[in-house]
């Protein structure tokens, strides 16, 4: 994985686990979007490791 | 005159933009001033409304959301596709795409921006410039949403016999999570439904549309 792949990567994960704390050390139900946004970065790991095949 | 002509999409926003901006802190000064004068406490002049809090909230609180949204839409046309939106690739072209297609390092043009072509980190800065800003700006309105929004909290709590509490601890409160999730979610439907609807239903003239004659089936927008 280059550089330049894993820029969005690591920008879109810090959006996904600050939304991850917000309902870890605050109301429990916002860990239900923030799963819907890692739905994302999954999609995304998995796009990449398609890529390197 | 040409240089109006030449901007005119982004001179027309801009100007939308401040006149919306003046009218909401107008009107928001009068909300503000009657619950001043509701809890027996004076008005305040136009220029203090400016750096209230109130004010940075109203705006802020929106701003957050707006910025997020084209991250994620940045962000998302990248991996997902969807059959017939003018806003989607061709289904099959999910990912980054070849070298070749986004004209970088030896595939650039004599003309294309010098990051474009010199590979190596400034390259990999360079093809995520707009996340990269898009994300800067996000977590500066969210984290200034959440100064103005916590002095907000801790006003109404004082007014009403509560405690005020810290920057930390407000971060964990439903009040902060409400305003931001309520954002959120507009922004995500808004988006969702703008790729389905960009399906079935045209506008003549726009790049943001199919042509009005454009099966449903084809995908993207060639305007």
């Amino acid at each position: 994985m280059t550089a330049g792949d894993a820029i969005p990567l690591t920008l879109f994960g810090l959006i996904v686990a600050l939304t991850a704390l917000g309902g870890i050390f605050g109301p429990p139900v916002i860990l239900v979007p923030a799963g819907g946004l890692a739905v994302l970065w999954v999609v995304m790991l998995v796009g990449h490791s398609r890529d390197q095949r | 005159m040409r240089f109006v002509r030449d901007n005119g999409l982004a001179l027309f926003f801009l100007f939308i933009f401040l006149c919306s901006a003046i009218a909401e802190s107008v009107v928001g000064r009068d909300v503000f001033n009657q619950e001043q004068l509701m809890h027996g406490d004076e008005a305040i002049s136009y220029g203090r409304y400016l750096v209230s809090s109130h004010f940075g909230e109203a705006m802020l609180e929106n701003w957050q959301s707006e910025w997020l949204q084209m991250f994620l839409f940045g962000l998302a046309t990248v991996w997902l596709v969807q059959r017939g939106s003018a806003e989607s690739k061709q289904p099959g072209e999910e990912g980054l795409q070849s070298d070749e297609k986004q004209r970088i390092g030896g595939r650039a043009p004599e003309d294309a921006p010098r990051w474009a072509k010199v590979r190596g980190w400034r390259t990999a800065v360079y093809e995520n410039s707009f996340l990269i800003v898009m994300l800067v700006i996000f977590l500066g309105s969210w984290l200034a949403q959440s100064a103005t929004a916590w002095t907000e909290f801790n006003d109404d709590q004082v007014q009403h016999g509560g405690s005020a509490v810290s920057w930390l601890t407000y971060l964990g409160e439903a009040d902060f999570w409400e305003t931001t999730m309520q954002n959120w979610q507009s922004e995500f439907l808004a988006l969702g439904l703008m790729t389905v609807l960009t399906i079935y239903l045209r506008q003549r003239g726009s790049p943001e549309s199919k042509p009005v004659g454009a099966p449903h089936s084809e995908t993207g927008s060639s305007v």
